[in-house]
């Protein structure tokens, strides 16, 4: 009884919800008009549209690496950088860019920039090259550190097969910096020693065609590829990220002493440097460990090196942190100038009186700077204009 | 005893919300507080609560001192409260993380998992061996015959009086406990009330003829009370939060530490620097604030207008932003910030820039939703500034949508512009930041006429308008007005203002976005929580985005497969066991659970669309939503007491839950336009609360009903408890982790519904075929 029953009552519900359902579609259309835009949005296709450049391995371009050593059994060894990584067959090194195809080395970016971007040269920063002059930046995929505070993280923290690139030969990127109007080619954004072979061939043609050239670097380049690639250089940005071992290990995935090593080739080299310090609050921003910079730079590198101390704000991983207090970044470049340094920087605080130039001899505010916008340049010969230092740096293209 | 019991029922029900509430806040100021990271926790809390009903539970048939063993448990669960938020503190120093490193879903999932995971087991465990204790504390009276009735009614009264706890407890605790003591004092003051209550559950020691064991039990006890009154009157508790605190805030100058409704208010100073901590995220830097983005963004708005007067800023105004719009001459400043302490606690720490900004006349501060007071305003703003920098929660995208864009294009005047900023880059567009960018693009450009996108190295600016005005202006213009006003700017030199507007930006930009997305953001439809989830993520753990990607194909006909799937396995694999009818009922409650947690997220979310991010009205919301389980619970529970059987019933409930989930999205979808009727406004309200209700009331209502049953077919209590409270709490689980970061973002609040229909629909089927079968 009770079975039937059931089932009897099962039925009728049956047919009562289909009938509800019904009368509540039928009723969902009669409403369409309220919110015909809310519907036809409800029916759009939300397929995640996502852009899929992938590395061709296809695609001529791929460039054996300069400086590595076979190890036999397919195995290799990268002497590029201080990782010198060993790379089995069909891997890539640290960087993810250099990969062992049958016991050879390749850079997978030659050729393949993520980009090419004009800007003033002021942005890299270099403030002792020609000013204001506009300046085209390469940059590719992929870094050799891991640093959790990088600004441009979509790039450098990403491997070749997950950034879109164009295709461009060194030659074209020279052509478009004369084309556009530059008188510089940079190597920056992403660390330049990562797509070395390429900055190598682009530096060696822009310097014949008279361009300006530089790069911006972490200097972990060992010292034979640097002595090499600075044969084409004109001007070298190093970041130095902190003195202290640990901010490098920690934060970055790298060492302080080969960053040292490589600022000291550069100057034996006699390419103009300009060293760019990013104080962080609680990291990097101790009085003690700044002053021992500046020491460590006057005695090695000399006092006429510009010192940029750049302004954080919160990025990437490093999100919760504040930002430098102004106050720490004059702290900062007073103790620089106490040291005895010519010329320092405070960048990312616009209109900041330090991101101007100065006359150590007569004090002079010889170039006007708000952010990297040049204001004014009383500048003759690369001399102060009214007592006639001389400035160190490069100032005829 | 048994109103004891009652008691100690209650006041579990009122620690566990409170318990939940507290951790998920101390959890959100280290994590980041988008809708992913509130979504694993609240599944994780969901979860460990489930396994500690069904595994811990479990045992209670077996143990043999099941009261003293109860009290042991809340004792610890006590406990282990006081230690959670101390871990929650400090654990970062352990996780070798570096200071000021923000986490990704990896480490957000395992450590929330650990932190509380002795609590919400413990809380779990409870919830099982109040139904036994209720049980044999009520059984005593009662003849053996009707024992498995006395089960279920048990069981149903055990999880009525918890969410009666849980409705009180939630009140107290935001009305009463949050704005007033820090989260270490509101637990010690919730384990004196543990405690209490556990002195109370026992024979005092003062009686006579008990042992003497359970004589230095109730000794302990009654002398926990007064060390905890003196933890909390003493300096001993506060002293506790200042530790953890202070190891928080580590390396950092830490003068001000508050919460309020909306969150936690951090305040650190450096050489002068003030530091403004929304929720362990900075938003204020006073008095040097990042000009670069503080001058952009005010003055190629105000630039771009003729003359700009009325001016109107969503949030994020203070520290900078106010203080450039005053060098324009300007009319009035109508700045709103949803949670009040924000302004007060800058007002109080204030350097010479935000005094400027708090003193000057023209400046009207309103704490208030920004969206609700736009609504009501009367005015036409020459510019209205959002400050909010990305769609990360369903609360904050809300303002971007299309509707969010139609109501600010009509608070403008003829000309007015209205702005906004997002993450953007000069070099290389992601994906994903092309996506999010696009998203909000489009959504501009489906409402207003004329939107001009000015691209940058850190953020890309939008502005819009109704007047082709702003795409006509050039910098020429731009830079002769900015002489005319004597502005006295740091970065924005003619130079710059020209650099900044050179067409190659834009082709850069639009070459980057081409490929991007070209879906539109509506309030009901909140895809750009999804998009800045996807872009989040894509910092932190980049191999996870595949999983969101392949998310975010999901539609009503996949979902519908799913279900389909998921019927012919459950099916297959069940109906081959003796009783096909248990499973069947715990599928029962798991989709109950899972619908009614996506009611309670669609029926807030509608709630703060429609009118705004009012906390007040939110805890209303969810109360009414406990007291709808609570009513549903007892009617049900009083009808099992004298029905033979409850499956009619249980197909009848389930039936309701189909139609209601049916019906839900359509009353949203059409009170929008009816809003502009004041009358509408204040029924409206009241419908949400009904609504709440009934949503509650069909899900407490399964639950008395489902036991019924399963006793009938189990005769265990315990284990009949553990396994249905479970169900419950799994099927929320499931509704939370995907509700607020797929099923909402992706779908929509329309077609959530009707994935939740699917699932009852499923799960009734199985119900009804099992019931066929003998
Ligand atoms: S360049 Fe790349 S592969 Fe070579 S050593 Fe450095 S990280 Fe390794
Ligand atoms: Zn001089």
């Amino acid at each position: 009884m009770i079975n039937t029953n059931r089932r009897g009552f099962i039925k009728k519900l049956f047919i009562k919800s289909i009938a509800g359902l019904t009368a509540g579609y039928l009723l969902l259309n009669s409403y369409k008009r309220f919110f015909s835009d809310l519907i036809a949005s409800s029916s759009e296709d939300t397929g995640y549209n996502h852009k899929n450049y992938t590395y061709n391995k296809k695609v001529n371009n791929k460039k054996e690496a300069m400086y590595y050593k076979r190890l036999g059994r397919n195995s290799v060894s990268c002497t590029l950088c201080f990782h010198n990584c060993t790379i089995q067959e069909g891997n890539t090194g640290f960087c993810r860019v250099r990969e062992n195809s049958n016991g050879r080395l390749y850079s997978l970016v030659y050729g393949l920039p993520a980009g090419l971007q004009i800007d003033s040269i002021e942005m890299e920063p270099m403030y002792h090259m020609v000013p204001g002059h506009r300046n085209l930046c390469v940059y590719t995929a992929s870094c050799n550190f891991r640093c959790k505070h990088c600004h441009n993280w979509h790039l450098s923290q990403r491997g070749p097969d997950e950034v879109s690139y164009e295709i461009h030969s060194p030659y074209e990127v020279v052509n478009r910096a004369k084309n556009q109007g530059c008188k510089s080619i940079s190597h920056s954004i992403n660390e330049p020693a990562v797509f070395y072979e390429y900055m190598y061939d682009i530096a060696k043609h822009a310097q014949k065609e008279g361009l300006l050239t530089l790069f911006h670097t972490n200097g972990y380049l060992n010292p034979e590829p640097l002595k090499d690639i600075l044969k084409y250089m004109d001007g070298v940005t190093v970041d130095l990220k902190a003195f202290n071992e640990s901010f490098y290990r920690e934060i970055s995935s790298g060492s302080l002493e080969p960053v040292l090593e490589t600022l000291k080739i550069i100057r034996k080299e006699n390419v103009h440097l300009e060293i760019v310090n990013l104080v962080i609050p609680t990291l990097n921003d101790d009085p003690d460990e700044i002053k021992q910079m500046c020491t460590w730079i006057i005695d090695n590198i000399g006092n006429s090196v510009p010192l940029h101390f750049n302004r954080f704000s919160p990025t990437y991983k490093l999100t919760d942190l504040p930002s430098t207090p102004v106050n720490t970044l004059e702290s900062a470049a007073n103790i620089a100038y106490e040291s005895g340094l010519k010329y320092v920087y405070i960048g990312n605080v616009p209109a900041h009186k330090y991101n101007s130039t100065y006359c150590p001899n007569c004090k002079t505010k010889m170039i006007e700077r708000a952010y990297f916008s040049v204001l004014s340049n009383k500048m003759e010969n690369g001399a102060c204009i009214s007592c006639g230092y001389e400035i160190q740096g490069i100032w005829k293209s | 005893m048994k109103r004891k019991l009652i008691f100690a029922i209650v006041v579990m029900g009122f620690s566990g919300i409170i318990a939940e509430i507290v951790l998920l806040r101390e959890l959100v100021i280290t994590f980041h507080g988008n809708e992913l990271s509130i979504g694993v926790i609240l599944a994780n809390w969901l979860l460990l609560e489930s396994a500690g009903a069904y595994f811990l539970g479990k045992k209670v048939s077996r143990a043999k001192r099941k009261l003293g063993l109860f009290i042991l448990l809340t004792i610890l669960f006590t406990i282990f409260f006081i230690a959670a938020i101390y871990a929650s503190r400090i654990f970062k120093d352990y996780l070798s993380v570096i200071p000021g490193e923000g986490l990704g879903i990896m480490p957000m999932f395992y450590v929330s998992f650990l932190i509380l995971l002795p609590v919400s087991l413990l809380h779990g465990a409870l919830f099982t061996w109040g139904c036994k204790l209720y049980f044999l504390y009520s059984s005593s009276k009662t003849s053996k015959t009707s024992q498995d009735k006395l089960s279920a009614f048990s069981i149903s009264r055990v999880y009525i009086y918890e969410t009666l706890g849980t409705m009180v407890g939630g009140v107290i605790l935001t009305y009463l406990l949050i704005p007033y003591l820090h989260s270490i004092k509101i637990a010690f003051v919730l384990a004196l009330l543990n405690f209490i209550i556990c002195a109370y559950l026992i024979k005092p020691f003062w009686k006579p003829n008990i042992t003497i064991q359970k004589r230095l039990v109730s000794i302990f006890l009654f002398s926990l009370v007064p060390l905890t009154i003196y933890v909390i009157f003493s300096s001993n508790a506060d002293q506790l939060h200042f530790m953890s605190v202070e190891q928080q805030w580590k390396n950092h100058n830490l003068v001000h530490y508050e919460n309020s409704h909306y969150g936690n208010i951090v305040v650190t100073e450096r050489e002068g620097e003030y530091t403004f901590f929304s929720d362990g995220l900075p938003v204020i830097t006073s008095p040097n604030p990042d000009l670069v983005y503080v001058e952009e963004f005010v003055h190629l708005p105000m630039l771009s207008h003729s003359d700009p007067r009325n001016i109107m800023i969503l949030s994020g105004g203070a520290g900078g932003i106010i203080n450039e719009i005053l060098k324009h001459d300007v009319s009035r400043i109508d700045y709103t910030e949803a949670d009040p302490l924000l302004p007060e606690v800058v007002k109080k720490h204030s350097t010479p820039l935000t005094e400027n900004e708090f003193l000057d006349p023209r400046v009207n501060i309103e704490k208030i939703d920004g969206r609700f007071f736009l609504k009501r305003a009367a005015k036409n703003y020459d510019i209205i500034f959002s400050g909010f920098t990305d769609p990360a929660t369903l609360h904050t995208n809300r303002f971007f949508t299309k509707e969010f864009f139609s109501l600010a294009k009509s608070r403008l005047s003829s000309d007015g512009i209205f702005i906004l900023g997002l993450p953007g880059s000069l070099t290389y567009l992601s994906s994903e930041l092309a996506d999010l960018n696009a998203m909000v693009l489009n959504t501009l450009e489906s409402v207003f006429p004329y939107v001009k996108v000015i691209p940058g190295e850190i953020n890309n600016f939008y502005l819009a308008s109704r007047s082709q005005n702003i795409e006509d202006v050039s910098p020429a213009e731009m830079i002769e007005r900015k002489e005319a006003r004597n502005l006295e700017v740091n970065m924005l030199t003619p130079g710059y203002i020209e650099y900044k507007l050179q067409a190659r930006w834009l082709d850069f930009y639009f070459n980057n976005i081409e490929e991007a997305t070209d879906n539109i953001n509506h309030d009901f439809k909140p895809l750009g929580v999804f998009y800045s989830l996807v872009y989040w993520n894509e910092k932190f753990s980049p191999s996870f985005n595949n999983i969101f990607k392949q998310g975010a194909q999901i539609n009503l006909y996949s979902s519908g497969l799913v279900f389909i799937l998921f019927f012919l396995i459950f099916y297959t694999i069940s109906s081959r066991s003796k009783n096909f009818r248990k499973p069947a009922l715990s599928l029962c409650i798991f989709s109950t659970g899972f619908a009614g947690m996506l009611f309670d997220l669609i029926l807030i979310f509608a709630f703060q669309v429609l009118f705004g991010y009012i906390f007040y009205w939110l805890g209303l919301l969810v109360t009414a939503f406990m007291a709808g389980v609570m009513v549903g619970g007892m009617w049900m529970s009083s009808y099992i007491k004298k029905a033979e059987t409850a499956a009619p019933a249980i197909i009848k409930l389930e039936v309701v839950v189909i139609v209601f989930a049916f019906l839900l999205p359509w009353i949203f979808l059409n009170a929008g336009p009816l809003l502009v009727h004041k009358w509408f406004d204040a029924t409206l309200r009241i419908i949400f609360l009904i609504l709440s209700g009934i949503s509650g009331v069909l899900v407490g209502a399964e639950f008395p009903l489902a036991n019924k049953e399963y006793l009938k077919l189990s005769p265990n209590l315990s284990g009949t408890a553990g396994l249905l409270y479970s169900s419950d709490l799994l099927g929320g689980w499931l509704g939370g982790i995907i509700g607020g970061v797929l099923l909402l973002p992706i779908l929509g609040i329309f077609e959530t519904s009707l994935v939740i229909v699917m699932f009852k629909i499923t799960s009734l089927a199985i119900f009804i075929i099992a019931l066929k079968k003998k």
